[in-house]
């Protein structure tokens, strides 16, 4: 949806670029053979005071460009996310477990292996100098 | 005093607050770029005084059930409620104790979707910005 919208975000705005335009150019036309008809006394008046009226075409593309430039916005909006705390965590459990609030609870160890750790540590202990001189202070 | 309904729901169901402010965040930019769009569109058409507020109202209705439709649409019909807090963040159709039945939705959250977003505030003054703008450059 992301192409598409801003593809027609992007059509809708030079439509109303084109129309805008058009305004302008309908504008200069308008107060230039209105101030060329009338005698130059009142030419500056006109000129400043014209309510031009737009042809239809220009109005009509202004409107559905506009139009095609909300429904393009409106598109392109960003998802929006659920604010009930449980619709969005169990959003968040769906998508993964990147972003899980509750991770640190979720996995945690089980059961410390006390034989396990005792044997690496007797390991460890036979495996430096420290282990005679511990069992010189035993013997002692 | 027993608690009321909106107590109850944040008690029970509470909001987050991280998404609520992304909502409106994204409500709020919508409604300022079409705000100023439509006030480009008001100063090409030459709309003047009453009828240019009444072209930004009506504008801003149509802005905004194009949004409600993109919103039932993503949430599978569910509406506003799942998105926006409404009344304070009241779930709707709580009973006394608690419970609600069906999906969890907030009460009266069409109420964000069409006045929220800053349409009476800073949306207004990009409109005003665009009209006053366009209407200077054009004529």
């Amino acid at each position: 949806m992301g192409f598409f919208s801003r593809l027609l975000t992007l059509f809708g705005l030079v439509l109303l670029a084109h129309a805008g335009y058009s305004a302008h150019e309908h504008t200069l036309l308008t107060s230039s053979t209105s101030s060329s008809r009338l005698n130059p006394l009142h030419s500056t008046t006109t000129t400043t005071t014209t309510t031009t009226h737009l042809p239809p075409d220009i109005i009509i593309e202004a409107l559905v460009s506009l139009i095609v430039v909300s429904v393009g916005l409106v598109l392109g909006t960003e998802k929006l996310k659920p604010i009930s705390w449980s619709e969005w965590a169990g959003q968040i459990e769906r998508e993964g477990k990147g972003r899980h609030p509750y991770r640190r609870l979720e996995e945690r160890y089980g059961f410390w292996d006390v034989r396990a750790k005792r044997k690496e540590f007797a390991d460890w202990i036979r495996g430096t100098d420290l282990g005679e001189a511990v069992e010189a202070v035993e013997k002692k | 005093m027993p608690p009321t309904k909106q107590e109850l729901s944040l008690l029970i169901n509470p909001l987050v607050s991280e998404s609520l402010a992304h909502n409106n965040r994204v409500l709020t930019s919508l409604h300022s770029v079409t705000a100023f769009l439509l006030g480009l569109t008001a100063g090409i058409l030459s709309l003047q005084s009453a009828t240019g507020f009444a072209f930004y109202f009506l504008g801003t209705v149509v802005v905004s059930a194009l949004f409600h439709a993109l919103v039932l649409y993503r949430s599978r019909g569910w509406g506003a409620g799942m998105y926006f807090a409404g009344a304070q963040g009241e779930v709707l159709g709580l009973d006394e104790r608690g419970i609600v039945r069906g999906k969890m939705v907030r009460r009266a959250a069409w109420r964000d979707v069409w006045f929220g977003g800053g349409v009476l505030g800073e949306a207004l003054s990009g409109f005003v910005l665009g009209w006053a703008g366009v209407g200077g450059v054009l004529r």
